[in-house]
């Protein structure tokens, strides 16, 4: 009796927490976003505090409108990263369980059966993981509130509790369930064969989906002229950086829909300029398996395309306001300063941004490499020494983070530029003018990528140094 | 006769003092050069152990082990390495070729590990072994469009393609039918009786080890049958001999 008690309990106890212990990195990317959202949504009511505390508004009654919008813009911004980051590592984390999935199929699992559990898994890891960084940003947030309290700089300290977060909340869930039902997608096709494992490895690129590839190219051309549009728009109407937003959003979504095809190609011409065996090995790997290697390379490209596009954004923006300042000093009296205040702030959330996509890359790398220990070891009995295999995985970093640094400035120029000029557009004595560049803002995003890619890398190729040879006898 | 792997006392032990696994216990062995030798033995009798250490995959507790005259007991990591590329060649049971690279590239991927151009002579002999194997029209196809037995016979051309000292097989006709099996054994065979490949084949298929000149017997860790050729149901009957003995 008290062992049936026990045990129903422990059921009772296992699905949420076997959910998160088999999900650890999906649970980190849920929390990281949640956080950052939740972050962003609080930093954006405190700005607004901090306006009505001064009340330096000047007399434009534009940039009183802008702020919000700004804020909005932001909100935007942190749940599409939120949402893509959390798809692409829940992805990669699915397609390293393939093995234990065919298992269970092959041991009589229907295949609806084990997506309904991998779906239930992940309302799991979305709910609770969401929810914690949700709770952790607004306790940090109203941390800060106290503190911004005592200084005064604001005068209401009155716990902030943004409904905003609610919709964080519910959005990063969301994010997770579907990234964990596409990747469930995966067992419906999945021959319970496959469990035993001595069959080669099945061309993923030799069946990408056509459609797919046709949206993913509508998208972000699509997205793209809605760009253009926006600055064009940007003449006549503020409103027009909400276009800008949305499009820039699908254009993006585009590039990462289309990234399985466009990508891999890419990767492997620019590994050919290495003209030794390891980099000729490391090109074809991207080919092998597109969408391992395009999701690496989409987290990175996500957090360098955002940090460009802000710093130019915000740059160009900065540009703008001193030639109106120049031009009219009284009606733009105070708005520099306050526009100062303001960017840095923006600058650390968008950091914070950049520090998720990172989170994802580290550990899409470390997933990636566990999953290939046998490949590893094959090399290694073929005779490939220790530093070649340690060579093959850093050239595989490299060309990728090279690719989307080169990739992300272009793609966040062309994004900064568009918000920055469908911003001002409207206001007085706004001229068009071009981007601005701002270098040592590019130089922190070289410097930084490299660092995460390094730092995501360093692990991984030790353990890949030291899978042994009789890794590539094993079976399974 | 000469021998061209060589096993002195040789132990090999897993886990820590309380918990220790034997997996080779005392083994002396020696494996003629020129010949087709296999090694039988049920699950757990040490000859995937066996075939680690006498291939410089893996470290031995105690005893020596020369591999065509060099002593690897004492080589680092990289001695090793070289070795396996210029001195061995490997065929799996899952076959393992790369899947990103074509046939020609997975038969001249030791080379490429090497870092050295394919000599003249060297292309000739690849060249010959992929008419003898039938893989001339196969050559630009990826593992994927190929057959098992296929596969497998593409795996032989890259364990061949270096003139290795020695071929080791671990289950080569494990995941194959029985008709392209005895196909790979023949091609095992004749390499043996035609130019005097040594092979080393690990095996459990009686069937397979028929075609062996040698056969050695293990279990618990221990050689406990070392006999010249035998056919299929003679070996099947030392097996079952072993089993019950257990």
């Amino acid at each position: 009796m008290n062992g049936q008690h026990r045990a129903r309990r422990s059921r009772r106890w296992s699905v949420p927490t076997r959910a998160l212990a088999d999900n650890g990195g999906s649970v980190v990317v849920a929390v990281l976003a949640g956080t950052f959202g939740g972050v962003v949504v609080a930093a954006a009511e405190l700005a607004g505090r901090i306006l009505d505390a001064g009340a330096r508004t000047g007399q434009s009654g534009t940039v009183a409108v802008l702020l919000p919008l700004a804020a909005w813009v932001f909100f935007g911004v942190a749940l599409s990263v939120a949402s893509v980051v959390t798809v692409n590592t829940c992805g990669t984390a699915m397609a390293g369980r393939t093995r234990v999935l065919a298992l269970e199929r092959l041991l009589g699992g229907s295949a609806s059966l084990l997506r309904r559990r991998l779906t239930r898994a992940g309302a799991v890891v979305g709910i609770i993981g969401a929810l914690a960084g949700v709770l952790l940003a607004l306790a940090l947030a109203n941390v800060g509130v106290v503190v911004a309290g005592s200084t005064g700089i604001v005068e209401d300290s009155s716990p902030l509790v943004p409904l905003q977060s609610l919709v964080v909340w519910v959005t990063v869930a969301g994010a997770v369930v579907i990234a964990f039902r596409i990747g469930s997608r995966r067992v419906l096709s999945l021959a319970p064969l496959q469990a035993l494992g001595s069959t080669v490895e099945s061309e993923v690129s030799a069946r990408t989906n056509p459609w797919r590839t046709a949206v993913a190219v509508v998208l972000f051309l699509g997205g793209w002229i809605g760009v253009a549009g926006s600055i064009v728009l940007g003449a006549t109407s503020y409103l027009a950086v909400l276009l800008a937003v949305a499009a820039g959003a699908v254009s993006f979504a585009g590039l990462v829909l289309g990234s399985p095809v466009v990508l891999p190609p890419v990767l492997r011409l620019v590994a050919a300029v290495g003209r030794f065996p390891m980099a000729m090995l490391a090109g074809r790997n991207a080919l092998r398996s597109p969408a391992r290697a395009s999701r690496a390379a989409v987290g990175l490209l996500i957090a360098v395309t955002l940090v460009v596009t802000f710093s130019v954004g915000l740059a160009t923006y900065e540009a703008m306001l001193v030639r109106q300042v120049d031009g009219d000093p009284v009606y733009y009296r105070g708005i520099h300063d306050q526009f100062v205040a303001l960017s840095t702030m923006f600058t650390v959330l968008i950091g914070g941004a950049g520090v998720i996509a990172a989170a994802g890359v580290v550990n899409v790398s470390s997933m990636t490499v566990a999953q290939r220990r046998q490949e590893f070891g094959l090399l290694r009995t073929l005779g490939a020494t220790r530093r070649q295999v340690a060579v093959m995985v850093t050239v595989e970093t490299v060309v990728m983070v090279t690719v989307a640094l080169v990739l992300g400035v272009l793609l966040g120029v062309g994004y900064g530029w568009a918000g920055a000029y469908s911003i001002l557009g409207t206001t007085q004595g706004a001229a068009l003018i071009a981007p601005v560049f701002p270098l040592s803002a590019v130089a922190v995003v070289v410097i930084g990528t490299l660092a995460v890619a390094l730092w995501s890398v360093l692990g991984p190729v030790r353990r890949a140094m030291r899978v042994p040879p009789t890794e590539a006898l094993a079976v399974d | 006769m000469q021998s061209i792997i060589r096993l002195d006392r040789v132990s090999k032990h897993y886990g820590d003092a309380v918990r220790r696994v034997r997996a080779l216990d005392d083994v002396s062995v020696d494996i003629g050069a020129g010949e087709f030798t296999a090694v039988m033995g049920p699950s757990g009798s040490g000859k995937s152990t066996l075939m680690h250490v006498a291939a410089g995959l893996d470290q031995v507790s105690s005893g020596r082990i020369w591999i065509d005259g060099v002593d690897v007991t004492g080589l680092g990591d990289k001695e090793l390495t070289e070795l396996r590329r210029r001195r061995l060649g490997f065929v799996f049971q899952s076959f393992n070729l790369v899947p990103t690279l074509d046939v020609g590239e997975n038969i001249r991927l030791p080379f490429l590990l090497g870092g050295h151009k394919v000599t003249r002579e060297e292309s000739a002999w690849i060249d010959r072994l992929v008419e003898m194997l039938g893989l001339g029209d196969r050559l630009s196809h990826r593992p994927h469009q190929l057959s098992g037995g296929q596969q497998q016979r593409v795996a032989i051309a890259r364990a061949l393609a270096s003139r290795p000292a020695v071929v080791v097989a671990d289950e080569p006709t494990g995941a194959l039918d029985s008709r392209t099996g005895r196909d790979v054994l023949q091609i095992l065979r004749g390499a043996v009786s035609e130019w005097g490949q040594s092979v080393v084949m690990v095996t459990h298929d009686p069937v397979a080890a028929a075609n062996a000149d040698r056969i050695l017997f293990l279990a618990d860790g221990r050689v406990v049958g070392d006999r010249p050729a035998m056919d299929a149901a003679a070996i099947s009957t030392t097996m079952l001999g072993m089993e019950t003995a257990a």
